[in-house]
């Protein structure tokens, strides 16, 4: 397709006109401006519009122009950039990727000098004290390497060995770079071929090409995080030595131990990663590596320059630290003013899922460094009550350094917050759904980096995780404390696969089920349920809102809603009982009491399991067992002498036929049935029934009628295995430092 | 058409608006058109125009002419 704007040369004028009707303004419009500009004179306008190029996804050829207008305006456009002397040593054709890293680098906050060894020189370069690299005195050393020059046999007897001595070929590259050159090292880590002469047959056959080149990846991670050492005797590290083969582990770092590389001077840009997110057969074309040895498709150098220059930065210490975040259709679907705290999206349905998603993934780098800021027009008060209050609120008040919401721009809260914090402007990433406010902090805070949302709420986590500049620097000092949850996290991992039997498993989730009271905010996911749900739904009756609402209303009525969490995740409301305080005599009417053992007594009453459903999402997760165990308590509250349930069979629900048989429940009216093959059946509240206790029951109502324990409300599940549950006053210690 | 984008993509690569290249220029004619540049002109010219250029044809180019001539047989433009 043709680019209209691709008539050649537009005046300055015509090209900002142009770029004032779009938000973000196209790669190949940005270029043009920083062309623009720089023939009009102004090379800070021209360096701004060439970097605003590289945010925009601009290709090979236009990177390359703008790479052009820095290199030509940046003297003179008055930047203060962190300087790095920055040697690319290259096993493939790096011309383009050493070109346009001064750009990338730009855009990261560095300004970089570049040396660019040799093609296939970079070995003897690093090991002669006398080469160009060692004159040069980089400060990072980049070793832009590919699978292709690894030594590794094409199959590999001692696959374990192997790796090791693959391994050591790069840390002895380290140890001289950051020993004798004193310069820190980024490392790009190997793409794994997707073609692969042993199929699938790989996985197994540790000696495979593809097994050793990722196992080789484990080993070099190893070592830079200085973990490598006595790889066979510690229990943690992926185990490599064990088992048929040692496939694909940590074994392979037995002997490149003592690597002699400090932890923080050696990072990596998992080049792995980025060929797997754009597909490798993307990542890599054979025809320009015949043709011209490019070992990365043109096509995709852009994007290794970028991640590149983040990692850099990232080591340099030029990260941006700060997430500042808009809150409605931000963090949830909707506006909390308008459509109240019952009305926004979170949590349920698939809007509501996908800004769930986001949240967690938010939390995830707030646990991992990242300062989360809210800024927000919104009463203070309300929104903060949002996240007190909402049930599927993932983040919560004191995930946040800085809460502000108010009717102030967000231009002033964003300088508030900078100033709050005690950090620069240039430490901040502003996430707003709203294009309009956007727009205003680009203008009048343009230190601020800003990331715009999509419109689809679904590529928002996507959409952030595509922002590569809050790399962290080196797993350092900072993050010791976190080290204990890395490992508890591991623990979970290790438990999940040696779990010997389904009850074990259930057990190392551990699930906790919270009683939730039928509210504005539950009732429409109850509905939702009672609408939708077909398999475990012993009677099949749907009702909408009001009638609901109506049952609720009645103080005969029990419902019962269920939350269920588990370590890995959230699931949400995904139970519901609704059942009534009968007489026993009704209860009879179209059963046989008399035939169950369940000494009901004429006068006395009975809890009559109306409806009883339950997303298939849990099935087979024992939450049946605690919910018949919250249904008797009901029923004891409620002075009934017996449970009394229904089995009504449809098409689908065959799943809960013997439900009530499984819970000890006794056949009643055993004789009639039912023509439709009904079935009705009962318990007396003398009897409990039989809990495997695999999931813990925290009851978040306010009368408490059932066996649960007295424990405080649990708000989600990340709490379990997260001790570290953060202050504000950390956090901010933390950007401060 | 074919030529005004095939121009476009000169002027690009050589990153000169003033570029004016016809189909007797050579890689003589135009400053900086080295072997990388010109990696960087099949590159930029196969994803502009859509097109593989075989290999056999790639050494054979003398002039922009023959460039453009292999380009509008293989898009079917012209």
């Amino acid at each position: 397709m043709v680019d209209p704007l691709r008539t050649g040369p537009r005046s300055l004028e015509e090209l900002a006109g142009a770029a004032a009707m779009t938000e973000v303004p196209t790669a190949g419009l940005c270029r043009d401006l920083a062309l623009a500009h720089e023939r009009a004179g102004d090379p800070a306008a021209a360096v701004r519009w060439a970097l605003a190029m590289t945010d925009a996804g601009g290709d090979l050829t236009c990177w390359s122009a703008a790479a052009g207008v820095l290199r030509r305006a940046f003297p003179a456009a008055g930047l203060t950039l962190r300087p790095a002397r920055v040697a690319v040593l290259g096993s493939y054709t790096t011309a383009q990727f050493a070109a346009l890293l001064p750009l990338a680098a730009a855009r990261a906050g560095v300004a970089v000098e570049v040396y660019e060894c040799g093609y296939g020189q970079y070995r003897q370069e690093v090991l002669d004290p006398a080469s160009g690299l060692h004159r040069f005195r980089p400060d990072v050393v980049i070793l832009a390497v590919h699978a292709g020059d690894t030594a590794l046999p094409s199959f590999a007897r001692d696959p374990e060995q192997a790796v090791a001595v693959e391994a050591a070929r790069w840390t002895s590259l380290w140890q001289i770079i950051t020993g004798s050159l004193g310069a820190g090292v980024i490392q790009h880590t190997f793409v794994v071929p997707e073609t692969e002469p042993f199929g699938h047959l790989a996985r197994q056959a540790s000696g495979a090409r593809s097994s050793l080149l990722a196992a080789v990846n484990v080993a070099l991670g190893l070592a830079a995080a200085g973990v490598g050492g006595a790889g066979s005797g510690s229990n943690g590290g992926a185990g490599g030595s064990r088992g048929i083969g040692g496939n694909g582990g940590a074994g392979g770092s037995r002997g490149i131990g003592g690597s002699g590389v400090g932890s923080g001077q050696v990072s990596f840009v998992d080049c792995e990663r980025l060929a797997a997110t754009v597909g490798k057969r993307s990542w890599f074309d054979p025809r320009y590596w015949h043709r011209s040895k490019q070992a990365v498709s043109l096509a995709h150098v852009p994007a290794l320059a970028r991640h590149t220059a983040a990692v850099l930065g990232a080591q340099l210490g030029t990260s941006r630290k700060c997430l500042v975040l808009d809150l409605d259709n931000t963090l949830w679907g909707g506006v909390l003013g308008e459509d109240g705290l019952a009305g926004i999206a979170l949590g349920d349905g698939p809007a509501g899922e996908a800004f769930s998603e986001f949240q967690e993934y938010i939390a995830l780098l707030r646990e991992r460094g990242v300062v989360l800021a809210v800024c927000s027009k919104n009463n203070d008060a309300d929104a903060r009550a949002a996240f007190e209050r909402h049930p599927a609120m993932r983040l919560r008040l004191d995930d946040f350094a800085m809460f502000s919401a108010s009717w102030d721009d967000k231009p002033t809260q964003i300088r508030r917050i900078a100033q709050t914090l005690g950090v620069g402007l240039d430490s901040l990433v502003f996430v707003d759904d709203n294009p309009a406010e956007r727009e205003v902090v680009r203008q009048l805070v343009p230190e601020v980096d800003v990331i715009a949302l999509p419109k689809d709420p679904h590529e928002y986590v996507r959409t952030l995780a595509d922002y590569p500049f809050f790399e962290p620097g080196a797993l350092t000092a900072e993050d010791a404390a976190r080290t204990e949850q890395y490992r508890a996290r591991a623990r979970a991992v290790e438990l999940e696969a040696s779990a010997s039997s389904l009850e074990e498993f259930h057990r190392g989730l551990e699930m906790v089920a919270t009683v939730v009271p039928l509210d504005e905010l539950t009732l429409p996911r109850v509905v939702q349920l009672i609408g939708k749900t077909n398999q475990f739904n012993l009677t099949t009756r749907r009702r909408g809102a009001a009638e609901v609402a109506e049952l609720a209303a009645d103080p005969a009525t029990a419902i019962i809603c269920v939350r269920l969490a588990d370590r890995f995740a959230d699931h949400g409301l995904v139970a519901v009982v609704i059942a009534r305080r009968v007489a026993a005599v009704d209860a009879d009417a179209d059963g046989d009491l008399a035939d169950a053992d369940g000494g009901l007594v004429a006068g006395t009453a009975v809890l009559d399991v109306d409806t009883w459903l339950m997303s298939c999402r849990v099935i087979g997760r024992t939450l049946e067992c605690e919910l018949a165990e919250l249904i008797v308590a009901e029923a004891r509250r409620l002075g009934c002498t017996a449970v009394r349930g229904h089995y009504l069979p449809t098409a689908k629900n065959s799943l809960v036929a013997d439900l009530y048989a499984r819970l000890g429940f006794q056949r009643s009216g055993a004789a009639q049935g039912g023509a439709d093959g009904s079935t009705h059946w009962l318990l007396p509240v003398a009897l409990t029934p039989e809990r495997p206790g695999l999931i813990r029951v925290v009851d978040t109502r306010r009368h408490q009628p059932g066996p649960s324990e007295p424990r405080p409300p649990e708000p989600r599940s990340g709490d379990v295995g997260h001790p570290d549950a953060g202050t504000s006053a950390q956090t901010m210690q933390e950007v401060a430092g | 058409m074919v030529q005004e984008r095939l121009a476009r993509v000169f002027q690009e690569i050589f990153s000169d608006h003033a570029l004016v290249v016809s189909d007797t220029t050579t890689a003589d004619d135009v400053p900086g058109w080295d072997s990388l540049a010109h990696i960087n002109l099949i590159y930029a010219l196969e994803t502009e125009f859509d097109v593989r250029i075989p290999d056999e044809r790639l050494a054979s180019f003398s002039n922009v002419g023959e460039l453009r001539a292999c380009i509008e047989e293989l898009s079917g433009a012209r």
